[in-house]
């Protein structure tokens, strides 16, 4: 099991893997204020790259990813429990973020990017794992 | 609802058994880390779960699980023979 990771290793790495979205968010703003795209690309990047190495570490190598997205007969009754209670949780703050963003872009008049698009299809297929990975002691 | 906790005899049953997490595990159907949550009495098992851990140590249910705090096994059974002696 040399690829599990303690539960503070996995939470490091979850505060990482969003981090890093939230900059690549950022640049492409920044690059619009500024008129520079060159800003979002490279800036994207450097959070493109920090989004897969931390995505691979917590979700991938450990199997994380996976486990949340097994078919219910591969689970027992525990993880059954655990995995439905994640989904529910990731559910509600998504429905949240999504609620947020959207209220927020339409007072200050701005459409949503597909950038912000990409970032909240992200979220919603990494949450639910994400929020087992947070809370659990051991995988 | 919010279930109540169950103490458990396993981690003792097993350890006397001379098995690992990870066998025992295998012979009742879980993940290995699901017997760490149930000896750490941190999950209580369904009664489907609770039957097979019993029928596995050749034990009855009230002598692996309990709502109380359990004392040793052989008290336990100490208590269960005067109970019978004196009968």
């Amino acid at each position: 099991m040399e690829n599990q990771l303690s539960k503070h290793a996995r939470q490091r790495w979850i505060i990482l893997n969003y981090f890093s979205i939230l900059l690549i968010i950022g640049f492409f703003y920044l690059s619009l204020y500024f008129r520079k795209p060159a800003l979002f690309f490279t800036g994207g990047a450097v959070g493109l790259v920090l989004v897969v190495v931390s995505y691979a570490r917590v979700f991938f190598k450990t199997n994380l990813w996976k486990m949340v997205y097994k078919e219910k007969e591969y689970l027992d009754e525990r993880q059954v429990q655990v995995f439905l209670q994640a989904m529910r949780q990731a559910y509600v703050v998504f429905v949240i973020v999504a609620i947020v963003l959207i209220y927020g872009f339409s007072v200050i008049g701005e459409s949503i990017h597909v950038v912000i698009g990409a970032c909240l299809l992200y979220l919603a297929h990494t949450l639910p794992a994400a929020i087992v990975g947070w809370k659990e002691e051991f995988l | 609802m919010k279930s109540r906790k169950l103490y458990n005899r396993i981690s003792v049953l097993r350890k006397e058994k001379g098995i690992s997490r990870q066998e025992l595990a295998d012979v009742i159907g879980v993940n290995f880390q699901t017997i760490g949550y149930l000896e750490r009495e941190e999950y209580n098992p369904s009664l489907d779960l609770a039957l097979k851990i019993s029928e596995y140590f050749g034990l009855p249910l009230e002598l692996i699980f309990s709502s109380k705090p359990l004392k040793p096994l052989i008290e336990e059974i100490v208590e269960l023979k005067n109970k019978i002696g004196g009968n």
